[in-house]
């Protein structure tokens, strides 16, 4: 049986459901790298180029780690998540950059995945299928065809109702996914702020009508996707105050939200000097600045909360 | 008389207040950290201990800054709190009607908004350090400067020179190229402090409004180079409070006094005799997983006092929690 490994890093917290449900149509056995760990993080910073961001330096880590227990690693190419709005340059060229820095390039599966070139990107699934195990095209269409339903079903499982609720701080957490849920670089922030009695509320769990509702009132649209849900989620809880405060967490040397950031920290102050935390995340392995400033934010929202009743 | 103690170790400073029952300042001690947290503590303690007259009683202790924990499990602090709610209280003691307040430590800086006496707002920088008091004391050291007497030389300065102030390398360059053309020291001195009140003023308040009054507090506040290029760059005066330079120290000790006054507690404070005690400190790779964690451990003798830095938990112990003692406020 062929052995597909999926890298449990960046895109793999989007589309996992498809390319799960895709790859096992064919045939295949899927298997996912380990959570993040501070090997493979290492083994990423030794192939990684010192200036790209974190995630990919991390990324790099997990397919390395993969290569010598699979026959292939999927590494799609995902240019254009919706139509006419594209994915970061970084992850447009991830192929390449994976195709360049590791030694065995033929183990290496790239499918486009782009909104605007729906057939291109059927043409490059049917390749990859072929190289599995050859399907027919009748059978191949049908693997598609279930595995963007997978997607579509996942997705939606994401989305929750938002209603204005009493008692307990509400904050909403604005990141990308692949650095959200991976504990290891974020140090389990997630489940701190839940700890400490937070309703956490996630971009992805905010319905896309209502993301394209709220930016809706910006100068001009967003031009990454991946930002788009973040600043329309963000702008969602906002402008019906949903939340007590708003923390952005990002990665050191990330382009498009070193622009969002600056975004969204003016727009929460123009409603109501809602509080506004930036989180940055690098290669530190300490989590003392980390600490100082989530403590520092809950004491303050607290401290609000208490002055207003 | 009773006496409630604050101490404050950051990166670069270690700093001790004693308060009395009304929260007026007793003594205070600001010393270097030296890379030494534990020995820098207890030699503060030494010498607030030898100023001391003794019926003095300590009720209580609390512990701030980044090594807030470790101080605690040193000392035995009833409360343990962030520096930049232990600032905020601090200023409020003295400026109660304080809008803003600027902080410039070692190796942080932050900017603090307040409203109706309560913090509605901050910001502290993100992964660069450009800027804070390491940088300045480096530079003074390059001019062959004592850092007391770069303060003053900036104040003497008409105008300052352009000098890039985005990165700290950068700005070193730029300060260089304009000594080897012959600019004068002075102006040298002043365009840095300029450039590092534009960089704060950019990178911090991202264009929200500065309200006065605003309280200019941390070490570097005792530069008056960079007093006087914050007020030219806002237009109105700033404070320094009367004790800048221990202010995390004060708030902290203030908000313990709080705290035991309140509840009645008895305090968990190890008495002045841990100045003589013998601390260890000792780390090791904890094997239990791949993500080999680096694990801290300090010791009194042969007794563990706390010990961190595992992710799983597994070898955590002692007091790594921060107090929550906002219902006393």
């Amino acid at each position: 049986m062929i052995i597909v490994g999926v890298p449990r890093a960046l895109l793999y917290y989007y589309y996992f459901p498809f390319w799960k449900t895709f790859l096992e149509s064919c045939g295949a056995k899927v298997i996912l790298s380990p959570p993040t760990n501070k090997r493979l993080l290492e083994k990423g910073l030794e192939l990684a180029e010192s200036e790209i961001c974190l995630p990919v330096k991390v990324f790099l880590g997990h397919v390395q780690s993969l290569i010598s227990q699979v026959d292939f690693v999927l590494v799609p190419r995902v240019v254009k998540p919706e139509r006419r709005s594209y994915s970061c340059p970084k992850l447009l060229g991830l192929p390449d950059m994976v195709k360049t820095l590791l030694p065995s390039p033929s183990a290496l599966l790239f499918p486009l995945q782009d909104r605007d070139r729906k057939k291109e990107m059927a043409e490059e699934w049917f390749e990859v299928a072929r190289k599995l195990k050859g399907l027919s095209f009748w059978k191949f269409k049908r693997a598609y065809w279930e595995a963007l339903k997978a997607q579509k079903k996942a997705e939606k499982e994401k989305k929750r109702d938002f209603y204005p609720r009493n008692g307990g701080l509400k904050i909403g957490l604005v990141g990308h996914p692949y650095i959200l849920n991976d504990t290891y670089i974020t140090h389990s922030l997630v489940k701190r702020l839940r700890e400490r009695g937070v309703y956490v509320y996630l971009s992805e769990e905010v319905e896309s009508s209502q993301i394209r509702k709220a930016t809706r009132k910006l100068p001009k649209p967003i031009f990454w996707s991946y930002e788009k849900e973040l600043v329309g989620s963000a702008l969602f809880w906002i402008q019906n105050k949903l939340i007590d405060g708003l923390i952005m967490v990002y990665s050191f040397g990330c382009g498009p939200d070193s622009l969002t950031q600056v975004l969204l920290e003016t727009e929460a102050f123009k409603y109501g000097e809602l509080p506004f935390l930036n989180l940055v995340f690098d290669e530190h392995t300490s989590e003392a600045g980390l600490l100082t400033r989530l403590e520092a934010f809950l004491d303050m929202l607290a401290w609000r909360k208490l002055n207003a009743s | 008389m009773d006496v409630y103690l604050g101490v404050d170790v950051g990166s670069v400073s270690t700093n001790l207040v004693l308060l009395d029952d009304e929260g007026e300042v007793i003594t205070y001690e600001y010393l270097r950290t030296q890379g030494q947290p534990i020995r820098a503590v207890q030699e503060g303690l030494k010498r607030i201990y030898s100023r001391l007259s003794s019926n003095l009683v300590v009720k209580g202790c609390g512990s701030t800054g980044s090594a807030r924990f470790l101080t605690a499990a040193v000392i035995g602090a009833d409360v343990v709190k962030n520096e930049i709610i232990s600032h905020a209280l601090a200023a409020l003691k003295f400026e109660p009607q304080v809008r803003t307040i600027f902080e410039i430590g070692g190796q942080d800086s932050k900017v603090t908004f307040l409203k109706d006496q309560v913090v509605v707002d901050f910001a502290m920088n993100t992964i660069c350090a450009a800027g804070t008091g390491s940088f300045l004391d480096h530079q003074a050291a390059r001019l062959g400067l004592p850092i007391e007497s770069f303060s003053e030389l900036a104040l003497k300065a008409k105008k300052g020179v352009q000098i890039a102030g985005r990165c700290t390398v950068f700005a070193e360059s730029d300060m260089i190229h304009r000594q080897q053309t012959g600019y004068p020291l002075e102006e040298i001195v002043y365009g840095l402090c300029q450039a590092l009140v534009r960089n704060y003023l950019n990178n911090l308040l991202k264009g929200k409004p500065v309200n006065p009054p605003v309280v200019f507090q941390g070490g570097v506040a005792a530069n008056k180079g960079m007093r006087r290029a914050f007020e030219e760059a806002l237009g109105f005066p700033v404070v320094v409070p009367p004790y800048f330079n221990v202010m995390g120290a004060i708030g902290v000790a203030l908000l313990t006094r709080t705290y035991i006054q309140k509840t009645g507690k008895d305090t968990n404070f190890k008495g002045f005799e841990i100045v003589d005690f013998a601390y260890a400190t000792e780390s090791f790779y904890c094997d239990g997983c791949s993500n080999n964690c680096e694990i801290a451990e300090i010791r009194q003798g042969k007794k563990i006092l706390a010990r961190w830095g595992s992710r799983c938990g597994k070898w955590e112990m002692g007091n790594l929690e921060e107090s929550q003692v906002f219902s006393f406020l």
